[in-house]
């Protein structure tokens, strides 16, 4: 086609002959059938129409936005050009810049557009009128417009008791609207948002407020320049209804926003401030919500399947019975830097909720305050108090403050300060609990929670497979139902960590202080407690680490500080290890660092103190009914006695799957002192301290009828006192150890009593006369004392005192003499076969020959 | 001559090659035979998704003409596929193009230039007439919020959905009737003015009368209207299917006013307090609009202390229980029909009521007033098929010409006060009561002002006592009227059973025949006193007078002395006279046409032409023009003393002054 129009423009502009030309330029517009031939040679290109163009847009009183108009008028046949007048007065006296504007072919095309910008126009009225060339002169059409920016404008003076719309009423900030259902079917209309301004002299807007989806409202504006200050130009508004904004089957897709309003009712009857349902998603942005219904019940936002985003949302709301700031079920949630304040009216049951959310796709909450004066006790099992309560949401709540209280009697079972249940996954970080009252704070979860460096006063309750609880400083942590938890830096005071029904915990570097009961309660529970202390300041303090009904379940104690609690790490039950834990026992009747029952694995580098001068018993180690799986105990420091019963370092349990080797223990005067009770397995260079001041039958080692597989090796006695002190106590007949062999006694009254009742002062010649080798194969043994310091290094260490062992260097000298340095059994070698090779210090112990013997004696190798 | 050829043909090659693809008249002026490179259309008008209400189905296209572009064309699509094609046009030279269309609609529009006819405008309209339209037709199971656009050819499927556009439009929604007895199900909230019509034909859009279209929702109101003004709906039935307690099809809340035209509402529960339309703080009229309830039919109230207005106007409102239960300080019922099965008609608790030309049947009231507020009640030319039980006190009564006839036996036909002290005022005249037991009773009236004057009133009952004016603490002044009580125990035109103010017994005729404990008037204890009983006619009683309920004074002149009213009776009595209705002298025709006195609607009590001793009936009442001027039936009272058409040259009894006595007046 183009190909065509050239080549024929060409040849058109060659022609010389004037004929051929009127005979096809002729035929050519008769062929079209836009101009017949004789007006064309009259030159009269067409009808030429003489009316006023007719307006198309904008008419009268059509609202233009974003301070540009588009003015259209009908094309007029024949018109050459077209002249728009723009005015801001009817009589166009006023104008605008570039008023009168004459419309010429351009692109050989005459527009019936003009397009009117910012530049030239204001909000306000305008008037334009319009007429082609041919229009008879002074003729137009006219229509006036209103131009606006973003949003229209309403104002009703406080001068106007009811607020009714007039005629004037345009949406310009000359003539506002007086009511907001006007002017939000207005901005609904022309695609507008709604600027409010401050009725001024105390007067609020009253009328309900029934959103239009996709209207926004802004307050906070003074109609005198229409500046914006929210707070100093509050913009409140109330109603005679029940409610001051109710939505109800505003549609899914609905959307709405009011920003800087407050809404404020003082009632005889309930009051729901906000009530929303099934009405898309709304968005408030500094809103206060201020209701006084001292004898009605009260709610501040209720949102029904309604999505809800809350930015800078402050309530106070005080009624009686009942009074709960935002109630929503179903939507999705999102809010930031709400504030809800809640008072009562009423004595006793009552009724509260800060914010409740139940069944929703998410819930976000952050910088929040809620604060819950809590529930009173009358009838107390029946009602509710939650500063905050999420049901069936995914929740991210982070930030926040949650007060309970101050109300005397709020502890009750339905009492909370947060519980979040049924959600997919709770992220609860950086929150704020300030909590006279209320009881414990509730997570669960499907999936997983991670709480945060959260603080507070109150207990905590967590049930996810998957667990993320760190830096956190709350009363108590409960934690259950796991797959994976990670419990780091976490501090409690108060109340200690309760945790089971889980695997792969990591529990790490936490705290427990102040008045404790349990430090850590564990049941059900694989994983590794780590470099955690458990300190509690309490008499009553019961158990620095819990740990029962395992479930086939094993742990890894380690690196922990416990004190203050008599018994350090109670377990039954459990396979664990217990390593490198420094644990001081409270004194107490019964006094133990450690207190197994059935349990095996391996108590290794451990710092026991169980030091009590009390009456009672005081173990370091308390083994009972172990199970048949092995235990070692070894390089631990302990440091026992002072109790009047019985001062033991390690009491074994029944059967003979025990190692107890390395090891320096110290058994304080007090009662019947044994620094081993009931030999079991092999019992292999240790060194046993003990004093005994009392007529008590102390002893270095103790064995009882079940000890007879004991094997009693390298291990160095030695005791001091005044009282009886005894190497190795056989406390009945047939109690005889198989082995005691190249041990070194020093110190005792007596190195060995034979059925506990036969002194004998030679060991070897005891059993060749007592036991027989079948029973008690016994020599090597020495006695080689620490007299002029010639075996230890430093007994007495930095204090001078014997006891403390963390203090204390029972390394041998390398001046000591031979028989003890090198005079014990290579454990090592196929005939001892121990089972370690190393000493206290994890020193490989080196044997200065191959068999039988090299091996230092006592725990230290030399 | 071949190159003349040749151009020649090339010519004809280009007209019939151009003219399909038309360059402007301007161009082919101007020269410009070509366009260059070519770029979209930048539509300046309508913007697409615009609502256009057009009446002529004009369409103006206005874009910005492309230099590139040669010419246009516009394709209008009534499908969103763009496969079915309304409209063309082509070869488009100017900016601008006004497309016709046959029906109103929604439109997709394609607009691009004709040598690039990739690159479109494209978009939708809908082109409205005079309303946004809904119609979910019954092959829809659920009628969803988003389907439709309430154009002609994609109607909105909810009335949701169309009053928020109707709202933003400022235009009235039209109904369509589902079909095949399909209701639509839906909560539908109004907000901002609105028109509402249904019955609409969802074919040509046309009104028809038979096409009902009926809304109800699950546990809501089918409509809800909060806060609006100026709503009208029309054509529309709204049913409560609910039967939980203040259940409703239609809830108003503090809007108005709001106009129910032409319309039907129903509530169907088998179980619970439900309303076919409850009100409140609302301005609301309801105008040829039928209400039926199984349970209830209006609840409106008024807590907002203002002046809301509720009106009915030629409805019918039949229900089984309450048909209306109103504590409206303003309630008006002209010309309707409103019946309850088995309890009141109305309920009111705040009488703010006007009532007229209305007819009203309830068990055992028609219109029971509680305890409430201090309001009006008129009552003009009603059928009360049941009782009128008017208490609260502090009301302004204005009870005219109205028939009020009990249902119950023992319950009063109309009842004043209660037992509690309520100061009323008005006229209660002109009305025809019939009771049981008692036709009216007036307690602890305590204002004197009130007025009861030119009733007729008959009572037929089996208890011990039977009443025709009775009264308790009552101070009131009863004058002209007509009563007739008959029993078979005891009877009594007025008793009074105690005292307080004045009590007037003025011009009145008293009838109570038959057996000797029947009284005319009774002083029912020795501290019930009258302040006057003056000239009344008493006929038929065996005793005109009992005194402290003890002492029987069976002759007309033991009333009128002073001697015997000194102590225990009247404290004026004079005037009064028995002739009574022998051979029907007294009554034009008493018995009416069934025969039956005791059937008030039909007879006629109207006094005959005076003659003989009735001139004193006719002539012999006291001038009370200062309280009232004229008979029940509009008649002018007037005082003839002289010249009487009759034996007598002026009436015989003392103080008579012209005035007929009884409800009716006659001046021959």
């Amino acid at each position: 086609m183009k190909h065509t129009i050239g080549i024929f423009k060409s040849v058109y502009f060659r022609m010389k002959f004037a004929a051929l030309f009127t005979t096809c330029f002729g035929l050519f517009l008769l062929s079209c059938g836009q101009l017949d031939r004789e007006s064309l040679l009259n030159g009269d290109f067409g009808k030429v129409d003489t009316s006023t163009p007719k307006i198309i847009a904008p008419q009268n009183g059509s609202i233009e936005k974003n301070l540009q108009a588009t003015l259209i008028w009908s094309r007029m046949d024949g018109a050459m050009a077209y002249t728009v007048q723009v005015s801001t007065d009817q009589d166009f006296n006023s104008q605008i810049s570039g008023s009168p504007f004459l419309i010429n072919p351009q692109n050989n095309q005459l527009k019936t557009s003009l397009t009117l910008s910012s530049s030239v126009l204001q909000e306000g009225v305008y008037y334009w009128r319009v007429r082609s060339d041919k229009t008879p002169k002074g003729q137009y059409s006219v229509s006036s417009f209103i131009v606006l920016d973003d949003a229209l404008y309403l104002y009703c003076p406080s001068s106007e008791t009811n607020c009714v719309e007039t005629n004037d009423a345009n949406g310009t900030r000359e003539e506002p609207y007086r009511t907001f259902t006007r002017a939000m079917n207005q901005a609904k209309r022309f695609g507008l948002n709604v600027k409010v301004a401050q009725r001024g002299a105390g007067a609020m807007y009253n009328e309900i407020i029934i959103p239009v989806s996709g209207v926004k409202l802004y307050g906070g504006y003074t109609a005198g320049d229409w500046s914006r200050n929210v707070s100093a130009y509050e913009t409140k508004i109330t109603s005679d209804f029940e409610n001051i904004i109710f939505a109800e089957n505003f549609g899914s897709d609905a959307t709405f926003e009011m920003d800087g309003f407050t809404l404020e009712k003082t009632s005889n009857s309930n009051v729901t401030a906000v009530s929303l349902k099934n009405s898309g998603t709304i968005d408030f942005n500094n809103v206060k919500i201020t209701v006084n219904a001292t004898n009605s019940k009260v709610i501040g936002i209720k949102a029904t399947d309604t999505s809800l985003n809350l930015h800078s949302v402050n309530m106070n709301l005080n009624g009686m019975i009942y009074v709960d700031g935002l109630i929503a079920s179903g939507g999705s949630h999102s809010y930031q830097s709400l504030t809800i304040s809640l008072t009562k009216n009423h004595a006793t049951y009552w009724e509260t909720n800060g914010v409740q959310i139940d069944n929703c796709t998410n819930a976000v909450i952050k910088d929040s305050n809620i604060s819950n004066p809590g529930v009173d006790s009358y009838l107390s099992n029946n009602w509710d108090a939650f500063a905050l309560r999420i049901n069936g949401c995914n929740a991210e709540i982070t930030g926040n403050t949650f007060n309970m209280g101050p109300d005397a009697d709020v502890e009750t079972a339905n009492s909370h300060p947060v519980k979040v249940t049924g959600a997919g996954e709770i992220y609860f970080n950086n929150n704020q609990l300030s909590l006279s009252h209320a009881e414990t704070i509730d997570l669960s979860a499907s999936t997983a929670i991670t709480m945060d460096s959260n603080t507070g006063s109150r207990d905590t309750v967590l049930n996810a497979p998957t667990l993320t609880v760190r830096n956190n400083q709350v009363r108590s942590v409960s934690v259950t139902n796991f797959t994976a938890a990670t419990m780091t830096g976490n501090q409690t005071t108060g109340g200690g960590y309760t945790i089971s029904n889980g695997n792969s915990l990591t529990f790490s570097s936490n705290q427990t202080t102040g008045s404790v009961s349990n430090g850590l309660i564990i049941t059900a529970t694989s994983g590794t407690i780590e470099a955690n202390t458990f300190d509690s300041s309490t008499a009553g303090a019961s158990r620095g680490i819990d740990a029962q009904n395992p479930s086939g379940k094993s742990l890894t104690i380690q690196d922990n500080t416990i004190t203050g609690f008599r018994t350090g790490i109670y377990s039954e039950d459990y396979a664990f290890t217990i390593h490198n834990n420094t644990i001081t026992a409270r004194p107490n009747t019964n006094t133990y660092a450690l207190h197994l029952l059935s349990t095996s694995g391996a108590i290794t580098g451990n710092t026991l103190n169980s030091f009590a001068s009390v009456s009672g018993l005081c173990y370091s180690i308390r083994m009972e009914n172990s199970s048949t799986s092995s235990t070692t105990i070894a390089r631990n420091r302990i440091d026992s006695g002072g109790c009047s019963s019985a001062s033991i370092g390690i009491r074994l349990a029944d059967h003979n799957l025990v190692s107890v080797v390395n090891n320096l223990i110290a058994v304080r005067s007090g009662g019947e002192e044994h620094g081993i009770y009931r030999a079991r397995g092999l019992i292999a260079n240790n060194t046993i301290y003990f004093r005994n001041t009392n007529g008590s039958n102390s002893s270095a080692i103790h064995t009882d009828t079940a000890s007879t597989q004991a094997r009693i090796y390298n291990n160095i006695l030695f005791a001091e006192g005044t009282g009886p002190r005894i190497g190795i106590f056989e406390s009945a007949a047939a109690a005889s150890p198989m082995a005691v062999k190249n041990n070194n006694f020093f110190g005792f009254s007596t190195i060995y009593t034979d059925e506990a009742a036969t002194a004998v002062t030679d060991l070897i010649t005891a059993v060749s006369t007592g036991e027989g080798s079948a029973t008690l194969a016994s020599y090597d043994n020495v006695s080689v004392d620490n007299s002029g310091d010639q075996l230890f290094e430093n007994i007495a260490g930095a204090d001078t005192f014997i006891y403390t062992l963390a203090d204390n260097n029972w390394n041998l000298k390398s001046t000591a003499p031979a028989t003890v340095r090198t005079g014990g059994l290579n454990g090592s070698s196929s005939a001892s076969n121990f089972g370690f090779t190393i000493d206290f210090s994890e020193t490989s112990r080196s044997p200065l020959d191959a068999t039988p013997t090299g091996w230092s004696m006592g725990a230290y190798e030399q | 001559m071949r190159f003349i050829r040749f151009i020649f043909s090339l010519t004809l090659v280009f007209i019939f090659s151009y003219c399909g693809n038309t360059v402007s008249r301007e161009n082919l002026l101007a020269g410009k035979f070509s366009s260059g490179s070519g770029s979209s259309p930048t539509l300046i008008s309508p913007r697409p998704g615009a609502y256009i209400i057009s009446n002529d189905l004009q369409i103006t296209f206005i874009w910005e003409y492309a230099e590139a572009a040669l010419t246009y064309s516009i394709e209008i699509y009534s499908d969103a596929q763009y496969s079915s094609l309304v409209t063309r046009q082509m070869g488009i030279t100017e900016g601008t193009a006004t497309v016709k269309l046959d029906e109103h609609g929604s439109y997709y529009f394609k607009l691009f230039a004709a040598n690039f006819p990739e690159v479109t405008v494209s978009g939708v309209l809908h082109i409205l007439k005079d309303g946004v339209l809904v119609h979910c037709p019954s092959t829809i199971t659920s009628c969803e919020i988003g389907q439709g656009f309430g154009t002609r050819n994609q109607p909105y499927h909810t009335l949701q959905d169309a009053v928020r556009k109707a709202a933003e439009l400022n235009i009235p929604v039209h109904v369509a009737a589902r079909g095949n007895d399909a209701v639509y199900r839906e909560s539908v909230l109004i907000s901002s003015p609105v028109t509402i019509k249904g019955s609409f034909n969802s074919q040509d859009w046309t009104r028809e009368s038979g096409l009902e279209t009926i809304f109800t929702a699950n546990g809501a109101p089918a409509l809800k209207i909060i806060a609006s003004a100026g709503s009208e709906i029309r054509d529309l039935t709204f049913r409560n299917l609910s039967g939980t307690n203040d259940s409703t099809g239609i809830q108003i809340l503090g809007a108005g006013p709001i106009t129910v035209t032409d319309s039907k509402l129903e509530a169907t529960a088998d179980s619970g307090n439900a309303y076919a339309l409850t009100s409140e703080n609302s301005i609301v009229t309801l105008d040829n609009v039928q209400v039926s309830s199984t349970r209830r039919g209006l609840k409106i109230s008024d807590t907002s202390g203002s002046t809301k207005k509720f009106a009915i106007k030629n409805c019918t409102i039949e229900t089984t229980q309450q048909s209306i239960l109103s504590s409206l300080a303003n309630m008006e019922i002209e010309n309707s029909t409103i019946s309850s099965g088995s309890s009141s008609a109305i309920a009111d608790t705040a009488s703010g009521l006007n009532l007229s030309d209305s007819t009203f049947t309830g068990t055992p009231f028609a219109l029971n007033t509680d305890t409430g507020l201090a309001k009006d009640l008129t009552m003009k030319g009603n059928t009360l098929n049941g009782s009128l039980r008017i208490d609260g006190g502090l009301l302004n009564l204005n009870i005219e010409n109205n028939l009020i006839k009990t249902v119950n036996m023992a319950t009063a036909a109309v009842s004043i006060g209660s037992s509690s002290s309520g100061a009323y005022s008005g006229k209660i005249h002109a009305n025809k009561i019939q009771g049981g037991n008692t036709s009216i009773s007036f307690s602890y009236v305590s204002n004197s002002s009130l007025q009861f004057y030119n009733n007729y009133i008959v009572s037929s009952g089996t208890a011990t006592n039977v009443y025709g004016i009775y009264l308790f603490e009552a101070s009131i002044a009863i004058e002209n009227n007509t009563v007739y009580v008959t029993g078979s125990n005891s009877t009594h035109g007025i008793f009074n059973g105690s005292a307080t103010g004045t009590n007037e017994v003025r011009n009145n005729i008293i009838s109570t025949p038959a057996s000797s404990n029947h009284y005319c008037i009774t002083e029912g204890s020795a501290s019930a006193e009258y302040s006057v009983i003056l000239n009344n006619n008493l006929f038929g009683c065996p005793v005109f007078y009992r005194d402290e309920n003890s002492t029987d004074r069976t002759a007309i002149a033991d009333l009128n002395s002073s001697t015997n009213t000194t102590q225990a009776g009247a404290a004026t009595s004079s005037g009064n006279f028995s002739i009574d209705n022998a051979s029907g002298q007294l009554f034009t025709d008493f018995n009416g046409p069934d025969g039956d006195p005791l059937q008030i609607s039909d007879n006629d009590w109207s006094l005959r032409p005076a003659a003989g001793s009735i001139c004193n009936v006719v002539f012999g009442g006291l001038n009370i023009t200062a309280r009232f001027t004229v008979d029940r039936t509009g008649t002018t009272r007037t005082a003839v003393t002289s010249g009487l058409p009759c034996s007598l040259t002026s009436p015989s009894n003392t103080a008579g002054e012209g005035w007929s006595i009884g409800a009716f007046e006659r001046n021959n």
